[in-house]
């Protein structure tokens, strides 16, 4: 009798929660149905009766022609940081594919100080603002951080030459596009943000490319 | 001789060139902006990377499935990126970072992103991503999927509804789990996109 009694006790409450997990259900997906069948007739209802095919195909083209007067007619670059390729391109049509090396996405702490950064290639819209020829590197203060060395003060103490290849391409913020020692590790993530190319391709991309060229990196 | 076209024929020709005037003006406000943008194009099962009306990259979508409201042909942001074990950047300790010949590669690639995850997108609106689950293993990840869209769903639409507000949940499963992952990689909070 008693084990009648505690079975009792437990199944109703059970049974009470799995009536209104029930119910909930139902609702759910009552209210989804509704809401499913407005995906099928939302854009019919909207446009009824305003305005006629003909118009609307005329503003359609009119639009598209808007958009593609919006793209750049000469020579562009894009940047793939995920697969870390570049490509050299005008038009729809590719001139150059490149293997590179993008940002590393690592952090960097300055160990007692506040100061921190984030190795990525920035994403978006840029151009190019600077062409160099044998550029030399100013190292920032990051750079001896990294290397566990003092920050120095004099200026000549942060030069380095010959470590950017022959080209370098700022594309502002201190982001360049530049050459690199390391061609073992193109195709890899392990910049500070820059974008490392081999020298065959990047004389391709200094040669082909001006102030002003337009540049998009996803 | 005369053709007589039927009305609603008509109608379903309007109502999908009326749906690509609102795509074209909602693409043309996002192309004027110096940023990159999404097409999330569900009738044509292709996603579009682009930048000034030019196509930067390009997913294919195998399969794609819709619960709730429907989603107006709008710019509309990304808010965030929602997976189960999101990437996790490496902290450099200073005078480890050596590029000689010993060098080990510690970045944040792209084999680091999740293949299945969730775009929250303003407007309460989730598009869940994820690869195709191919062979005998996974029937796990079929059967979660299944469950979840058939009883965690529900449960979102009552909240959601009891709030008043919409909500909007779309499936997409892409061919393989390097494109899933790449659109993780290149789709950045804050970023604006389109779904069609």
């Amino acid at each position: 009798m008693f084990k009648k009694k505690s079975f009792v006790i437990i199944c109703i409450p059970l049974g009470a929660l799995l009536l209104i997990f029930i119910s909930l259900e139902i609702a759910g997906h009552l209210i989804a149905r509704k809401s499913s069948n407005q995906w099928r007739n939302s854009s019919t209802e909207k446009n009824k009766g305003k305005i006629g095919w003909k118009e609307t195909s005329s503003m359609n083209n009119y639009l598209r022609r808007r958009i593609a007067n919006l793209s750049p007619r000469e020579i562009y670059i894009v940047i793939d940081t995920a697969n870390n390729i570049l490509y050299l391109k005008k038009g729809e049509q590719i001139i150059r594919k490149s293997v590179i090396s993008c940002g590393s996405g690592n952090i960097l702490s300055e160990p007692g100080g506040e100061r921190k950064w984030v190795f990525d290639t920035p994403k978006g819209k840029f151009f190019v603002k600077s062409k160099i020829k044998d550029p030399y590197w100013i190292k920032p203060d990051w750079a001896f951080i990294e290397e566990g060395k003092d920050v120095p003060n004099d200026l000549k103490d942060r030069v380095e030459a010959n470590f950017l290849g022959e080209y370098a391409l700022g594309f502002g913020d201190g982001y360049f596009i530049h050459g690199t020692l390391y061609t073992r590790l193109l195709g890899r993530n392990v910049t500070h943000g820059c974008i490392r190319v081999g020298d065959e391709d990047l004389k391709e991309l200094y040669m082909s490319t001006s102030i002003g060229t337009k540049i998009y990196i996803y | 001789m005369v053709f007589a076209i039927p009305a609603n024929i008509l109608g379903y020709c309007n109502a999908i060139n009326n749906s690509e005037k609102l795509l074209l003006e909602s693409e043309l406000t996002l192309a004027k902006k110096p940023s990159l943008y999404f097409i999330f194009d569900l009738r044509n099962k292709k996603i579009y990377l682009k930048a000034r009306g030019i196509l930067l990259r390009e997913w294919e979508i195998r399969k794609v499935r819709y619960w709730g409201n429907p989603v107006a042909i709008k710019p509309i942001a990304l808010t965030e990126k929602i997976a189960i074990l999101p990437p996790k950047r490496e902290s450099i300790k200073p005078e480890d970072s050596d590029e000689d010949e010993k060098y080990e590669v510690k970045a944040l690639e792209l084999d680091d992103m999740p293949s299945s995850y969730t775009l929250s997108l303003t407007g309460d609106i989730f598009l869940c991503v994820k690869p195709e689950a191919k062979g005998w293993i996974s029937i796990f990840p079929i059967a979660l999927s299944t469950l979840r869209w058939y009883t965690l769903l529900p449960l979102k639409t009552v909240w959601f509804s009891v709030k008043k507000k919409p909500f909007t949940s779309i499936e997409i499963v892409l061919n393989i789990k390097r494109e899933s992952q790449a659109l993780y990689w290149a789709f950045t909070e804050r970023m604006e996109c389109i779904i069609f």
